[in-house]
């Protein structure tokens, strides 16, 4: 696209467009395509299209929370805790997260976690499960952290927590945030493994509504069995915007930690 | 042996050789020198035809390769070429590397290609490294059988793409060993180098290139000592200490 | 709590199998308790009959995995080629779909395909076209894994393809190797060993995160067939706790047989991180 040179302003305004126009361009062709073909459920897709993001948010927020203090205890040295929080990434890196998902709709309720609780379920089974992933990224992330980081920040008279906030973790962001928002995508895209949280078995109207629960409940109430790919299609439509824009903001926050003349640690 | 005819080339708007015009005859060592940016790599991948000329002619023995539509490649077997960085087959056992154009390309058996390739590991002392990858070898090494690859196809002539300029210093000794004693056996070889001893001794011609063309052209000591040029002259001043 | 003395040494190949077959250990030894002092009711015998009549299952797992790599290789073979095209409409195309597949979930694209097939045998009936295509729930299963691993695929294909050094392509021309020549002799046996690892991982991904997605269609494989087993003798969290064991033992298996694998075809300085410490 040639354009005369534009201030740095109007240079930053250009990058957010570029970035973000492909996610939203296929959100309002999705929505379009939707209105037209099935004009009277848009307010339903789009209340699953925002649950879904809600989903996202607590599972991945909750995953980054326990990846980073688990990856960061597997990282030290200390055998008594590095350990027993492998057992913890190894076993839940290797049970597929429809298991882990339906597991979490039969246990909770024997604590006490009752059917209302169901949203809670999905995100805990969600980011227990995404937080072994995350873990990994951040021991990794902590433990190319060169030594003479640590000596430098301590020579210069820092203490411990400040050289961790100022010297470590700024650079732990930096390799960190890739692979992290590949996690955190995978996260949005498995939120349609909550389609098995109660309400799948009755065609009532279920407690958590996802955009894949809203694509299947479209299917099982329209006759026409040809319609029946196009709602999936649309469905995935949606989900590729969300995608987009996810990494698009995601870019951003990487851009922020880049350093010039470094690259990025290859996975 | 080898002449090149008023070649140019063009990358894009940029005009790298700009009518290079020299021969070189056979067991002639002629190195060519000057600032980076030159053309230097590219005149010589022009020989070899890595890289096409977009006008003017290379001769190999007589034949005129830039002529030629189909079959490239056999052409080029018979000028070999040794790299800045090596370029050894990663996936290969040193001994491999120097077999690999023997059997594919020529079609020789297995068994001659390895006693071949032992003869020439040797020639290059390494001999003993033959089963070794190329990761396992120092830089030096590496460069030796690269050469001993090189030789490997029995060329009529050898194109040396600054051989030493990714070496450590300790390093670089021997190399310049091998590839003096290939010029005292007679090879005909074309060197672009920064590597002024082995210039002094070894080289026959040299040929000082700056933004695309030949500025001087002579023996070591005219292109050292008496240079027609004020540019060869900056040149010459800032590497020879 | 970064390490303050001398830098920790990565364990090596041995110490992970052991740290690993350890954490295994260790949640056997728990379920183990769990069920000898009855904390889970209905346990001991269902917990035989589960492993002896549902566990086994698994191989189909294995199997659609399988299946699904192996065409998917093709797949993602000449999708990576095109990615790396000289002509843009190839690179746009592999690019499009790669894109498409990779940022939409496998379920969806499970429900698209699974479905596709009879809305376009009843599309077709419509037109009174006379033509059909019958394809039963397995085989819509594996297309639509084989067409969501080849976009993966493809990613790993293009890495391999653009990581070799121009540099080995140039030494191949320079002992007077045509392009195919050198394509087979030293571009694809170096791509196919950095491509390895993650190859492998895909198949492990496949197996683990992918078929088990046909549960949400009621295509029989272990985690229908559990859920099933546990509705029919009312011990669903046993079964899916079993489950959940059966899949962790299977992928360390298989992952430790993989690793191994890689080991033995290795080629010191090859991209492949050979365990161990260096």
């Amino acid at each position: 696209m040639r354009l005369p040179q534009a201030g740095p302003r109007a240079q930053v305004a250009l990058r957010v467009l570029r970035t973000f126009a492909p996610g939203l361009i296929v959100l309002a062709g999705a929505f379009v395509a939707i209105a037209i073909l099935f004009p009277l459920s848009v307010a339903f897709w789009s209340a699953g299209a925002a649950n879904t993001f809600i989903l996202f948010l607590g599972s991945s927020s909750l995953g980054l929370l326990i990846g980073f203090f688990v990856g960061w205890g597997r990282s030290s040295g200390i055998r008594w805790v590095s350990w027993p929080l492998l057992a913890y990434v190894e076993g839940f890196r290797g049970i597929p997260r429809i298991v882990i998902v339906l597991t979490a709709v039969v246990f909770f309720p024997r604590i006490g976690l009752g059917i209302e609780w169901a949203v809670l379920w999905g995100i805990l089974a969600l980011g227990v499960s995404s937080g072994a992933y995350q873990a990994e990224v951040f021991r990794a992330g902590f433990q190319s952290i060169p030594r003479g980081q640590i000596e430098a920040a301590v020579s210069v008279g820092m203490n411990r927590w400040r050289s961790m906030r100022y010297v470590i973790l700024p650079q732990v962001m930096r390799t960190v945030l890739p692979p992290l928002g590949n996690e955190w995508i995978v996260v949005l895209k498995d939120t349609s493994l909550l389609i098995v949280l109660p309400g799948f078995a009755r065609l009532r109207i279920p407690d958590v509504i996802e955009l894949t629960k809203v694509a299947q409940t479209l299917q099982g109430n329209t006759f026409d069995i040809t319609q029946w790919p196009i709602i999936f299609a649309a469905a995935a439509a949606v989900y590729l915007a969300m995608t987009l824009l996810i990494s698009g903001l995601i870019r951003f926050a990487e851009n922020r930690y880049k350093v010039p003349g470094l690259g990025v640690m290859q996975a | 042996m080898i002449e090149v005819r008023d070649v140019h080339k063009w990358f894009g708007d940029l005009h790298v050789i700009k009518g290079v015009s020299f021969t070189v005859e056979k067991g002639q060592v002629v190195v060519i020198i000057g600032p980076s940016g030159s053309g230097k790599s590219t005149l010589l991948r022009c020989i070899n035809r890595l890289v096409e000329p977009d006008q003017g002619q290379v001769f190999v023995d007589g034949v005129e390769i830039t002529g030629v539509r189909k079959g490239v490649e056999k052409l080029r077997s018979q000028v070999g070429m040794v790299f800045q960085n090596f370029n050894l087959f990663t996936h290969l056992t040193a001994l491999d590397n120097v077999c690999l154009g023997l059997t594919k390309v020529k079609g020789v058996s297995a068994s001659r290609a390895r006693e071949r390739g032992n003869a020439l590991l040797e020639k290059v002392g390494l001999r003993d490294r033959a089963g070794h990858y190329p990761a396992q070898l120092s830089g030096g090494q590496q460069q030796r059988v690269a050469i001993a690859r090189a030789l490997a196809m029995d060329p009529k002539a050898v194109l040396f793409d600054e051989p030493t300029s990714a070496l450590d210093p300790e390093l670089i000794g021997e190399v310049l060993d091998v590839m003096t004693k290939l010029a005292l056996e007679g090879m005909t070889m074309v060197v672009v180098s920064h590597e002024m001893g082995f210039v002094r001794s070894v080289a026959n011609r040299v040929l000082f290139m700056a933004d695309g063309a030949v500025l001087e052209e002579g023996t070591p000591e005219e292109v050292f000592r008496s240079p027609k040029h004020d540019r060869t002259r900056e040149f010459t001043s800032r590497i020879l200490t | 709590m970064i390490a303050a003395g001398p830098r920790r040494k990565r364990l090596t190949f041995a110490q992970q199998v052991v740290a690993v077959a350890a954490a295994a250990g260790i949640v056997v030894a728990v379920l183990a308790v769990a069920v000898l002092s009855g904390a889970l009711c209905g346990w001991g015998p269902t917990a035989c009959r589960f492993m002896s009549e549902v566990a086994p299952n698994v191989s189909t797992n294995l199997s659609w995995a399988l299946v699904a790599i192996s065409v998917g290789f093709v797949g993602g073979f000449f999708l990576g080629w095109a990615r790396v095209s000289r002509f843009r409409v190839l690179r746009g195309i592999s690019l499009g779909y790669t894109q498409v597949i990779r940022g939409t979930p496998l379920l969806i694209q499970i429900f698209a395909v699974f479905y596709l097939f009879p809305a376009l045998n009843r599309f077709w009936e419509s037109q009174g076209a006379g033509f059909r295509l019958d394809l039963d729930e397995v085989q819509r299963i594996i297309i639509a894994l084989v067409l969501n691993t080849s976009a993966y695929q493809a990613e790993i294909f293009r890495a391999g393809f653009q990581s070799i050094a121009a540099g080995q392509l140039e030494a191949a021309a320079s002992i007077g190797m045509t392009r195919p020549q050198a394509m087979r002799h030293v571009i694809l046996p170096q791509s196919l060993r950095i491509m390895a690892p993650p190859l492998t991982n895909e198949y492990i991904i496949m197996f683990k995160d992918a078929t088990p997605l046909a549960f949400v269609v009621a295509v029989p494989e272990l985690v229908d067939i559990a859920n099933r087993f546990g509705q029919d003798t009312q011990t669903v969290l046993e079964s899916y706790l079993l489950t959940a064991l059966t899949f962790l033992i299977v992928s360390l298996a298989l992952t430790t047989c993989l690793r191994l694998l890689e080991r033995r075809y290795a080629v010191p300085g090859l991209g492949i991180s050979v365990r161990g410490g260096e």
